[in-house]
């Protein structure tokens, strides 16, 4: 993603964020026609792409749980609380190839792998040193 | 002992006892094409940095790939792929190592052929090197060298004799496509079977986009005549990524910056050094950094001479060891003027140049001697070699002179005439078959017999003839001039009389 690509989603956040539907609307529809002015309507794919990690990241940054099973009853997200007051937006995903356990993913550059197949994989990098 | 650590580690690693959930820095794939990935993410990772890709969570037989970090940009970071890239595809996990790029050196390497990551190739098992070293190394500074005065013996008269290469150096060959420079390189490793296994230098050849068969077939030519015992092949064949290309000769060097640091001799063959900047070419433009002339990178000087100023001969504090570099760099059309050929010229301490016009006459190798330089010079041969070799060059440039003249008139002096004579003699014995590596000593018997003129009678389509026979004589009734020869490195009056006498004697025979 290049530096232009980004710039022009970030502009284009900052204009429609706050706008009403009908703001945003003519907005977009301004904002195509100086993609097409300035030459740059080949990057549009690449803009949106931005635009939407950009739309994600607004409200704060995502931070991943990942578990191998759906939890089930009422726990007590104690973690997930630590995690939203240090300004992460919390999702959650289910994903059997974990086989069990849990990892998190704090935005796009860390992660703490708790899961069974990662340590299985740690084990595995161990044994073949 | 190992058995022990390896379940103590699976124990605590099973009852997860101070192997705990460790953060890691993550980054996540958010372009991949032609060999490049761009990567989201890492905020510490350095350049040069060795990150490892792989599908999240994946599964245990998946292995993940290895990149490498050239480009760090605001957002992202941009790494060239060193494995199999074809798997690779947007969102996959991408981990930092925590270490540059190293490969496997050690005598565990000799007779083996690996691509630049120390990986075999030659299906003899995998290898257990003594150590690893990283391919990006610091060269020697001024004060770790020491001039270079030990020969380095190719075998090739034409460059033992009139551009003699020492253990140190840097000697580029230069020529056209299929002109004999792969060759020349070859008989200089298997030359060195002559040399005792005390002071024989050990052997890397780098093969950077070569095709697989010509690989084969130059491993094939080393082991069946037992030179690969003291070589190690590093293949970048046509069929592997750029990025194999680029890294190839710095992993090469490293392999030989081993047996240097530890005081021995060693030589490193690259060929060739102009695909290893197409490569370059390639993964700079893929990395969108700025092109400059004929589309190379602004850094296509430093490619070369970073990884050439590494081939050096070290002082005897350091342990006196060398490392002798003969790059090779294919010119088109014999245009020696071009970018790469020039820029490789000035980093080097010499060239041999090998010329289309001289292969198609029949002058093989198609060394041009008036123009190749060895800026070492006669500091880089034995005395022997010296006393019959010193008057070559004029020789030969008096006499292509002359025999351009010739051309045009009629009728000589006589003094021309042998001087013309003499100079196509001296030419025949410049030839040289491909696989006949010529020890020292006899180089030495050819050029006397030809400097006393005991070839000037002798016809110009038999000379080679002669040089065969004379040398069979010698070694069966006078194997203790060549022996006195060899082990003196000198060619004494009393020893010069006695050759003498016996290529009279051995003239005789051949008349008859």
């Amino acid at each position: 993603m290049s530096k232009k690509t980004r710039r022009y989603a970030n502009a284009l956040l900052n204009a429609v964020q706050n706008a009403s539907e009908k703001e945003a609307k003519d907005r977009i529809a301004r904002f195509l026609l100086l993609l097409k002015k300035r030459g740059d309507y080949r990057m549009l794919g690449q803009v949106l792409y931005a635009f939407k990690s950009a739309w994600k990241k607004k409200d704060g940054e995502v931070a991943l749980f990942v578990r191998a099973r759906a939890v089930s009853g009422t726990p007590d997200r104690v973690l997930e609380h630590i995690i939203e007051r240090k300004g992460y937006k919390v999702e959650e995903l289910v994903n059997k190839e974990l086989i069990g356990g849990l990892t998190v993913f704090l935005g796009t550059s860390y992660c703490i792998d708790n899961s069974v197949k990662g340590r299985l994989k740690h084990i595995q990098a161990l044994l073949t040193l | 002992m190992a058995r022990d650590h390896i379940e103590e580690l699976l124990e605590k690693e099973l009852e997860g006892k101070a192997l705990g959930p460790q953060g890691k820095e993550i980054g996540r794939v958010v372009s991949v094409g032609d060999g490049i990935v761009q990567i989201e993410g890492l905020p510490s990772v350095v350049f040069s940095e060795m990150v490892e890709i792989a599908r999240w969570p994946g599964t245990l037989e998946e292995k993940p790939v290895p990149a490498l970090i050239l480009n760090l940009e605001e957002y992202t970071a941009g790494a060239v792929v060193l494995g199999e890239g074809s798997a690779i595809k947007e969102g996959d996990v991408v981990q930092r190592t925590g270490s540059v790029l190293s490969v496997p050196v050690g005598e565990a390497l000799l007779g083996r052929v690996v691509n630049p990551l120390g990986v075999p190739l030659d299906g003899k098992g995998s290898i257990s090197a003594e150590a690893s070293l990283p391919i990006e190394r610091p060269a020697p500074g001024v004060l770790d060298r020491q001039s270079v005065n030990t020969p380095l013996a190719t075998g090739i008269k034409a460059i033992d004799a009139a551009i003699p290469i020492g253990r140190g150096q840097r000697e580029l060959i230069i020529g056209d496509r299929q002109i004999g420079k792969t060759a020349l390189v070859q008989d200089t490793i298997l030359n060195q079977l002559h040399e005792p296994e005390e002071t024989r230098p050990i052997c890397i050849y780098v093969a950077i986009g070569q095709k697989a068969s010509k690989i084969a077939q130059l491993v094939g030519e080393l082991e069946a005549k037992g030179a690969m015992k003291y070589t190690i092949v590093v293949a970048a064949s046509a069929s592997d990524p750029a990025s194999l290309w680029y890294i190839a000769p710095y992993a090469g060097c490293s392999m030989g910056e081993y047996f240097r640091d530890k005081g021995k001799d060693a030589l490193i063959i690259y060929d060739d050094l102009s695909k290893h900047a197409w490569a370059w070419r390639q993964i700079a433009l893929l990395l969108r950094r700025p092109p400059g002339r004929e589309a190379y990178p602004g850094d296509v000087f430093y490619l070369h001479s970073r990884l050439l100023e590494r081939a050096a001969r070290l002082s005897k504090e350091k342990g006196g060891g060398s490392l002798t570099a003969l790059p090779i760099v294919e010119t088109q059309l014999g245009d020696v003027s071009a970018y790469i050929p020039t820029n490789v010229i000035s980093i080097t301490d010499g060239q041999i140049f090998l010329e289309s016009d001289l292969f198609s006459q029949g002058q093989r190798p198609a060394i041009n001697i008036g123009i190749s330089v060895s800026r070492v010079g006669s500091s880089a041969q034995t005395k022997a070699t010296k006393k019959v070799a010193g008057q070559l060059k004029l020789d030969l440039a008096q006499f292509q002179e002359l025999a351009a003249f010739a051309q045009f008139a009629q009728d000589l002096d006589p003094a021309t005439r042998k001087r013309i004579d003499r100079g196509q003699r001296l030419m025949e014995i410049l030839k040289q078959g491909q696989f006949e590596p010529m020890p020292m000593e006899e180089q030495v018997v050819s050029l006397l017999a030809v400097n006393e003129g005991y070839l000037d009678d002798v016809p110009l389509d038999t000379v080679r003839d002669f040089e065969k026979r004379l040398l069979i004589h010698l070694k069966d009734h006078q194997r203790a001039i060549l022996q006195k020869i060899h082990e003196t490195k000198a060619l004494e009056d009393d020893t010069r009389e006695e050759l003498k006498k016996a290529i009279e004697e051995f003239k005789q025979t051949y008349a008859r």
